[in-house]
């Protein structure tokens, strides 16, 4: 007898917290009409930068090619001589394979290899998810 | 004459009335008018019950979600996706209609009717307001309640003719569960008829116009028949027969579009049958204050019990089958005759 | 088959549980065997998710196995980095400073919250509860939070890094772990009325499954499902790594090892973890988070058997160095891919609605038992 009591109370509070989440606001968010705000270390998609002079910054040092595990970025390097560095010539990261692992960001000498808060990169197929240099460079 | 009264029940007596003279005076037989009285109440029923579908299965989403600490459905139609039912059935409706290989065909088709037919003649009978009662036989709980086990036929049937495991055992266990949960739900509402003597639903109705059965001796019956009632519509905690972590989704695995809408359908207006019952036989049915037509009383008393039992869905674990039927038959069915020797001996006391 | 209609008046029924299936935790495939509802035999069949972890790590540096880490147990990924990190540390002898030290106990408790938090979800939904899923999942999305404002990513955290972590805290990091178990602790108390004290609850999962002392260190198991058993095995306390000997916790243990048992263990875990938490918070001081490791590392030849407490059990990771930068052969030894064996033996005799109920209890993830 004293068992069924206790059952039943047992089973009235756990109904009772039920009915107080019940008229407790939702925690969700709205997403595609509001955002959440995410952290600005984010890993999300890879940008390049410019140097203060407006070119690019990246000397083509190959160890974010290297250092990636899943070898998604590639590129071709070439010397400009009149002003005495390397370029690249393209700068191609597939994203369908990269998993934001944040390596190549973390190795890049030049500290020119960033990542974007983007969360949202999509695509219908899988060729746009491979970006190149006009892409990657902004 | 008609301005006077608030409720709907007397407005559908007023026109019935109406109605009658109309007839009389041109002379058509008496067949005639009863079967036009009777289609257009049958037709009111309907639109009726497909909207009481669409709420329910709206309300569902909505209690389910707040409890969950979600919106629910947002988009759908603008005001807090209020038309997302209406775009489900669509989508069911234009859904392909799978029939797996090696399925009994015909069995299979049969099932969805079969379950959603019962649960229409259900409402038949279920007072909504003083003179709004589709055929206030004098037998009207035992048809409900007579209808209602046909159901267990048809997710039987549903479950065999899919041809798959999963479903055969939904079906199985569906089976056993309701045919032991009919006995305590029959004999808990069976105190309620002794006490008022009579199996008519305006009877009892009429026999809770000052106090409700919920405040007497009757309460026990009303904490039986929720229980019971709450495993008679497959819902959690008894949703064995569905149990989606296990069965993956029980008896109608199989079915698709269409069908599973029936199948679907049928749950939530079983569901609302047993609510509507539970609110005539133990809260005083379409009674309430007199500035409130009957009719919306008794369903503000209908979704409470809804809302109840959608509480208990999003709180409760599922139970075990072998425990289910312990139980049912250990516990549930003991207490049921006690009740039904307290009523009788609060009868003789009273009387 | 009509041979054993015959015999015995009974025919066996096949039923084939997963890999798609609502409540097998992924692709996991169940081969039953039943005498109506009850189980005569079971036979897991696993293998669906395989993505060949193991031999991947050999074509893979040292560093950037820490980020093919993550995908072993993904929902406890900073586990994964700590035992995948150990090994390289010890064969070079590498000190962590440390304040990285704490951080990384940090993460790693905060990771068995969140997986146990997992745990505690799926597991009302195995047995039929849905919304206690949610009220954990609230919980564990602030988990990821922090670990998204730590390090960028709330599921494949690659933080840690051979001889530290990659990032520091950030400013806002402390103050949020703090009001976090604040905030938690009184929710605890919350999931106990939900499901721990219910009724219904108690009658799935006393008494089902029950894994004796004996048999749970015959099967080799680890974790929480060891200890339900009443068997006091906690590499946190064993084997100490990291700074672990430096905190004051408890290991919480069962007796009858029983489902409920499984799942007690786990929910007093999560207490223990926070305070694990909050001591180490204590102790945070300003330092170094990473020493000094050349940007590839080339561990000296050798090899090492380093393992951590994971929320499902002890992850080892076995690697032999032969001095280039990659590994020369790497074997990890996945809880749950151990503590899964025990099933077949678990579910002979018990209901098919049990089998959810003892399967969720032993709280697998695919992804480590298949690697
Ligand atoms: S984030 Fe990781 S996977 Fe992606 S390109 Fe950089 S190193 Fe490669
Ligand atoms: S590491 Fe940085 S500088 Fe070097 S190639 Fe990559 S992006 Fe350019």
């Amino acid at each position: 007898m004293i068992k069924i009591f206790k059952y039943t109370w047992a089973i009235l509070k756990g109904m009772g917290i039920t009915f107080k989440y019940f008229f407790i606001r939702p925690v969700t968010v709205q997403y595609p009409k509001e955002k959440v705000k995410i952290s600005s270390r984010w890993r999300g998609t890879l940008k390049q930068l410019r140097n203060e002079k407006g070119e690019e910054a990246c000397d083509g040092c190959r160890i974010c090619e290297k250092i990636c595990p899943v070898n998604c970025i590639s590129m071709e390097v070439y010397k400009d001589e009149k002003k005495n560095r390397r370029f690249t010539s393209s700068y191609v990261v597939n994203f369908g394979r990269c998993m934001f692992c944040g390596l190549c960001v973390e190795a890049c000498p030049k500290k020119c290899l960033v990542h974007t808060p983007d969360f949202e990169f999509c695509a219908y197929d899988r060729e746009s998810l491979i970006l190149a240099k006009d892409k990657i460079l902004r | 004459m008609i301005y006077a009264s608030q409720s709907l029940g007397d407005l559908w007596a007023w026109a019935l009335n109406q109605f009658a003279v109309f007839c009389g005076w041109l002379g058509i037989p008496e067949v005639i008018r009863y079967t036009v009285e009777k289609g257009a109440y049958a037709v009111g029923l309907l639109v009726f019950i497909s909207l009481t579908a669409l709420v329910l299965i709206y309300m569902e989403r909505k209690v389910s979600a707040h409890m969950q600490l979600r919106y629910g459905p947002m988009w759908t139609g603008g005001w807090h996706g209020w038309s997302q039912t209406i775009a489900d059935m669509i989508k069911l409706l234009l859904k392909e209609d799978v029939i797996p290989d090696k399925a009994d065909r015909w069995v299979h088709r049969i099932a969805p009717i079969v379950i959603f037919v019962p649960s229409l003649v259900g409402f038949l009978v279920i007072p909504f307001d003083k003179y709004l009662i589709g055929a206030d036989l004098n037998v009207g709980i035992l048809i409900i309640f007579g209808f209602s086990s046909i159901a267990v036929l048809s997710i039987f049937m549903g479950g065999w003719a899919s041809n798959n495991k999963y479903t055969l055992l939904g079906g199985l266990r569906s089976a056993a569960q309701m045919i032991s949960y009919e006995l305590p739900l029959v004999l808990s509402v069976l105190g309620v008829v002794m006490t008022v003597g009579s199996l008519k639903m305006s009877d009892i109705v009429m026999a809770q116009k000052d106090v409700w059965f919920l405040f007497t001796p009757n309460f026990l019956g009303f904490i039986i028949y929720i229980i019971a009632g709450t495993a008679e519509v497959n819902r959690t905690p008894f949703d064995i027969p569905e149990a989606e972590s296990e069965l993956v989704s029980g008896y109608n695995t199989e079915y698709s579009g269409l069908k599973y809408g029936f199948f679907m359908l049928s749950e939530f207006t079983n569901t609302f049958i047993i609510s509507a019952i539970a609110a005539t036989f133990f809260m005083g049915g379409w009674n309430g204050p007199s500035w409130l037509p009957g009719i919306v009383s008794f369903l503000a008393k209908t979704y409470l019990i809804v809302f109840l039992l959608m509480w208990f869905r999003w709180t409760f674990p599922r139970f075990r089958v072998d425990r289910l039927m312990d139980f049912g038959w250990k516990f549930l069915l003991p207490l049921s005759f006690f009740n039904i020797l307290m009523i009788a001996v609060w009868i003789l006391v009273t009387k | 088959m009509t041979e054993q209609i015959k015999n015995t008046g009974f025919e066996e029924m096949t039923l084939n549980m997963g890999p798609q299936h609502p409540s097998t935790h992924g692709v996991l495939h169940l081969l039953l065997k039943m005498d109506g509802e009850v189980i005569t035999e079971a036979r897991p069949d696993i293998g669906y998710l395989h993505r060949g972890m193991e031999k991947l790590a050999e074509k893979r540096t040292w560093g950037a196995n820490i980020a093919l880490s993550d995908r072993w147990d993904y929902i406890a990924s900073m586990s994964n980095n700590f035992a995948a990190v150990l090994g390289p540390e010890k064969l070079m002898n590498i000190t962590v400073p440390k304040r990285a030290e704490y951080i990384r106990v940090i993460m790693a408790e905060l990771n068995r919250i969140a997986s146990h938090l997992i745990f505690f979800g799926t597991y009302g939904i195995d047995i039929g509860a849905f919304t206690p899923f949610f009220y954990a999942f609230r919980e564990r999305e602030m988990i990821l939070d922090l670990y998204e404002s730590v390090c960028g990513a709330r599921l494949t955290y690659n933080y840690f890094r051979i001889g530290g972590v990659s990032a520091d805290l950030p400013a806002d990091f402390v103050p949020g772990v703090k009001s976090f178990i604040d905030y938690f602790r009184p929710k605890l108390k919350e999931y106990d009325t939900l499901l721990s004290t219910n009724p219904i609850f108690m009658d799935r999962t006393v008494g089902v499954g029950n894994i004796s002392k004996e048999e749970a260190i015959d099967w080799a198991l680890s974790g929480p499902n060891i200890r339900a058993s009443g068997v006091n095995f906690d590499i946190r306390k064993d084997d100490a790594y990291s700074v672990y000997n430096e905190f004051d916790f408890n290991i919480p243990t069962g007796k009858n090892g029983d489902c409920f048992d499984r799942y007690m263990v786990r929910m007093n875990e999560m207490k223990e973890s926070a305070r694990i938490i909050e001591q180490a918070i204590e102790k945070l001081e300003p330092g170094d988070i990473i020493a000094k490791v050349a940007k590839v590392v080339r561990p000296p030849a050798g090899e090492i058997y380093t393992h951590v407490e994971a929320p499902k059990g002890e992850l080892g990771v076995y690697c032999i160095s032969d001095g280039s930068t990659l590994p020369y052969r790497y074997k990890v030894r996945g809880p749950s891919f151990v503590n899964l064996a025990i099933l077949q033996k678990m579910l002979k005799g018990l209901k098919i609605a049990d089998v959810v109920a003892v399967l969720g209890s032993i709280d697998i993830v695919l992804g480590e038992v298949d690697r």
